[in-house]
């Protein structure tokens, strides 16, 4: 099994299957620039420096790539349809405990980084189910963001929402 | 980090990830959600409606995207229509649809509307229908404003034949006499300008005045196109038995019977004597149903003399003949 080192922002180094690599767009295109696939290239002697990801957040990542290993790759995301979106189990369960931290986020901006349509498709989609079905105070109160509305303007908004059924 | 001071790329992204409701619900968050709401695209939606309802000379506009549903808004009233479509502002800047149903009111203020309703709206496909002259000239208008994307149109009557080669090409033209209740002869070359023109194309009730060499040279220009097209149409009674014939086939044909470039698909009656015969060649099946070898005209439910019909696929093509239209 061939191991490829990533170096994080923060200098930690992780080991990772190269055929979990494929996932990202970012590596892979490092992969091929750096030769590391030809066999005389010592691949464990070439690490692959990350700097826009800190260590924590690309255990993460790793962890998650792990678990999709195999998954077909998507091409784009602009023509997902909204409502077919699902997070399965798995993932909900992985991104929930720091949904509403700036954990999500950061491992959000990441596969972004790194190009992992996957993760990031699901990453989104998680942080938009959170606000399904919510009003905007728990929204609010949820992602503590401060509410800046006056009376009026609230209401006039209330008042156009009210278009829906 | 928190969710406000994520990078504005993947605001975005999130957006597109969300329902119409919860967008709704998300503008009574904080002023920077109002503002993102707004400004941002709501990602791609498969269904969009828009219709009208009238009653007592008041026209009712209704729109439904997707599962979310508005509303009524009445098109007499100026403020509620001006109100309604700078909602729809302050709800996305735009909006990917797969399929676009529109069923509006023949008035130029609903035209007015649903323009307005619709900027910034990529639609890949327009449904739309009509049921006489003047209300296919609305649809045709309407449908210019959109032409980037595919167009079905449904017509419930055989509009003027000089009308027809100004449509545009359609994906799908369904041509039916649900309106008007009668049944017309069209033309061969009507027939083969519709084919060239459109992509899949049925025709009901109606009837199209085909030779058995007519039928050859459609079979010819479906076999040889590339595209997956279906085709269907009525013909005069007796066409399909001479077609057949002239292909060297007839009722003692079997299923794998082949002539010349022609392969007997699927051969059987389906009642008395009517026939149901799939010929193959090439990429394209050509299915002829309710017809009979002994040039007999039947007769339905309620007295209605029945057309013999072809389909053809190509991937598929089906014909038809009816013993409807008898002379």
């Amino acid at each position: 099994m061939v191991l490829i080192t990533l170096v994080s922002s923060d200098e930690q180094n992780f080991p990772v299957e190269r055929e979990l690599l494929k996932q990202s767009g970012t590596i892979e295109t490092l992969i091929v620039n750096m030769n590391l696939d030809d066999e005389d290239t010592d691949a464990a002697a070439m690490p692959i420096p990350l700097p826009n990801v800190k260590g924590d957040v690309l255990e993460k990542v790793i962890q998650w790539m792990e678990h999709h290993k195999g998954d077909p790759v998507k091409e784009g995301d602009n023509e997902d349809n909204n409502a077919e979106i699902v997070v399965p189990q798995w993932d909900d369960d992985f991104f929930k405990p720091a949904m509403y931290g700036s954990k999500h986020l950061e491992l959000t901006v990441a596969a972004s980084y790194l190009d992992i349509k996957n993760l990031l498709t699901l990453s989104c989609k998680a942080i938009s189910n959170t606000f399904k079905g919510k009003t905007g105070p728990q929204i609010r109160e949820e992602w503590g963001v401060p509410n800046e509305f006056t009376p009026e303007e609230e209401e006039a908004i209330r008042k156009e929402n009210e278009w829906s059924e | 980090m928190d969710l406000l001071a994520l990078p504005d790329v993947f605001l975005r992204m999130l957006m597109r990830k969300m329902t119409i409701k919860d967008r709704l619900r998300l503008r009574l968050t904080c002023r920077a959600l109002e503002r993102l709401v707004a400004d941002s695209h709501a990602g791609f939606f498969p269904y969009l409606f828009l219709g009208s309802h009238e009653m007592d000379g008041w026209i009712d506009l209704i729109i439904h995207i997707d599962n979310a549903r508005f509303k009524r808004v009445e098109l007499d009233r100026e403020d509620k229509v001006e109100a309604f479509i700078h909602m729809r502002h302050r709800l996305f800047s735009g909006i990917s649809i797969g399929y676009f149903e529109m069923k509006n009111h023949n008035d130029n203020r609903a035209l007015d509307f649903a323009i307005k309703l619709l900027d910034n709206f990529e639609i890949k496909r327009l449904c739309t229908g009509a049921s006489y002259e003047e209300d296919l000239e609305n649809k045709l208008q309407h449908m210019s404003h959109f032409p980037l994307c595919k167009y079905q149109l449904t017509l419930g009557f055989l509009p003027e034949s000089a009308k027809l080669p100004a449509f545009p090409a359609m994906d799908v033209l369904s041509i039916s006499s649900n309106y008007t209740r009668e049944i017309r002869a069209i033309p061969a070359q009507t027939l083969f300008r519709l084919m060239n023109a459109h992509r899949q194309l049925y025709i009901r009730d109606h009837y199209v005045c085909l030779s058995a060499d007519d039928v050859k040279s459609v079979v010819k220009i479906l076999s040889h196109d590339k595209r997956e097209r279906e085709i269907r149409f009525d013909v005069e009674h007796s066409t399909i038995t001479k077609c057949l014939r002239n292909y060297g086939f007839s009722e003692s044909s079997v299923t794998g019977e082949v002539r010349g470039s022609f392969e007997v698909g699927k051969c059987s009656k389906s009642g008395g004597d009517m026939n149901v015969v799939e010929l193959r060649i090439f990429d394209c099946s050509i299915l002829f149903s309710e017809f009979s070898w002994m040039g007999k005209r039947r007769v339905v439910g309620g007295g209605r003399m029945l057309n013999e019909n072809i389909t053809l696929r190509n991937k598929a093509i089906a014909l038809k003949t009816t013993d409807s239209i008898g002379n």
